[in-house]
């Protein structure tokens, strides 16, 4: 088991999604930053599904009540276990009793707001509609389907691996696989349905204009503020199908981005749509800091997919070496 | 063709480190060395490095080639700055080896004296790394 210490608001059980239910109505939710969830898994061995908790809001804090292997992936915390410092990105063990703490991520070489720690054997919730993610909208799955409170006590899953190698790191995603323009991260999108009906002045202020993350930003949505967007001519749309990732434009002319809790529907017209392979790197930037969009065509966000899954494979590989030393010895 | 002596010096530099087998091939035939489990030291087999004793100063040195990590990737401040106290088993630095990051650990507590090679530094076998203070009553 580990139990929730603090009275954090927000922190959720998250897996990579709940995919093929929108024909039901129902959203992805899953991890804000599914690389981090899913190296975390690679890392202790786990199925790469396997469900973590996803912390947004510090201090946070858990206690173990048994013996295990974790790992803290995302955001860096500056973590503490007890006294003992907790690197980022590395596979520690925690003894029954000890007190896990992530703190409030600092300036770090990658400015990230979301942290997720995974155990071995993963968060054990059942399993709804093909996922252990949390519906907050529907309020189901995850941790009684709703965000973790203090008092609340998660069981872990049986390890896949008796005996999995502990002590090692991996290098970020965002540090391996880095993405910015002019200093700030770019995010790659393609135009959306109702990108032709924006003015030229418009579409051209989209892709050139740094725009800023408002404090109307969460797990549903990012709110931007940046140069107006205007329509040619007023659009009045019937509500239709949206995903994670589609660019809304409102009357008031700044953008929405729709994220991993977003309802799978709505009215407003469509500029842009960031691509599934950036969406890690929007889910992890900081309300106040600011994006830039880049243009990219369906081609080249298919590839980008696959160079995402080739670094999860690359950190499969760094693994099974480390498996490899581990039993040499 | 490889002489008995270099035969004795690859030997002797594969047992100070973790690799297991070590093959060279070539034109005239191959020589292949490899190294009995369980024989590595016990007290450092949880580290990539492990230390050679110099009176009380311990030089810690690389067991495996990677590139040497003064500070984690996602920090700025050093894991072990020079002139700090550190504990028995606490990381003072870091070796990568491609997506891969392994700790190199103190053997026993003590003061750091330096760093013997630059932050980024690609390092081979046995490179040193680190000199070690050995506290007073450290093993």
């Amino acid at each position: 088991m580990i139990e929730v210490l603090s009275a954090t608001a927000l922190a959720t059980v998250q897996d990579l999604g709940r995919r093929g239910a929108f024909k039901w109505g129902v959203g992805w939710s899953g991890a804000m930053d599914r690389l981090a969830l899913a190296a975390g898994n690679i890392m202790l061995a786990n199925a790469q599904d396997a469900a973590g908790i996803e912390a947004q809001v510090f201090p946070f804090q858990v206690r173990f009540d048994r013996r295990c292997t974790f790992v803290v992936t995302g955001a860096d915390c500056t973590a503490r276990l007890d006294d003992t410092p907790v690197l980022p990105w590395w596979v520690h063990s925690a003894e029954a009793g000890q007190v896990l703490l992530l703190r409030r991520p600092q300036a770090s070489s990658w400015p990230a707001s979301r942290a997720y720690l995974c155990v071995a054997g993963g968060i054990d919730v059942p399993v709804v509609l093909g996922s252990r993610a949390t519906q907050l909208r529907g309020a189901f799955g995850g941790h009684q389907g709703r965000a973790l409170r203090q008092g609340d006590r998660l069981p872990i899953g049986a390890p896949l691996r008796a005996g999995a190698a502990v002590d090692f790191g991996i290098m970020p995603p965002a540090l391996a696989m880095p993405q910015t323009l002019a200093g700030q991260p770019a995010i790659r999108a393609m135009p959306a349905a109702e990108y032709e009906r924006f003015t030229p002045q418009s579409r051209d202020a989209f892709w050139a204009s740094p725009w800023k993350i408002t404090p109307q930003a969460d797990r549903y949505g990012y709110r931007f503020s940046g140069p107006t967007l205007t329509p040619i001519a007023p659009m009045e749309l019937r509500s239709h199908g949206i995903v994670p990732g589609v660019i809304q434009v409102p009357h008031g002319g700044q953008p929405i981005v729709q994220m991993r809790d977003a309802q799978p529907h709505g009215g407003y017209p469509k500029i842009a749509t960031v691509i599934d392979a950036d969406l890690w790197r929007l889910g992890q930037a900081p309300i106040g800091s600011r994006v830039r969009f880049v243009e990219t065509t369906w081609d080249a966000a298919v590839a980008a997919l696959a160079e995402v899954d080739a670094w999860l494979v690359g950190v499969s590989r760094a693994v099974d070496l480390q498996q490899e030393r581990d039993r040499a010895r | 063709m490889i002489r008995p002596d270099q035969i004795a010096q690859l030997s002797t530099w594969l047992a100070a480190t973790d690799i297991t087998v070590l093959e060279l091939r070539g034109p005239d035939g191959c020589l292949r060395l490899e190294q009995a489990a369980g024989l590595a030291d016990a007290a450092t087999q949880d580290t990539a490095a492990t230390p050679v004793v110099k009176s009380a100063s311990v030089t810690i040195v690389a067991t495996t080639p990677g590139v040497f990590l003064h500070h984690h990737p996602l920090h700025t401040s050093a894991l072990a700055q020079p002139g700090t106290d550190v504990a028995a088993d606490q990381i003072l630095g870091l070796l990568q080896i491609g997506l891969l990051l392994l700790p190199v650990r103190a053997p026993c507590a003590g003061r750091v004296e330096g760093l013997w090679v630059a932050h980024g530094t690609p390092v081979g076998f046995a490179a040193d790394l680190i000199e070690l203070q050995a506290a007073q009553g450290s093993p």
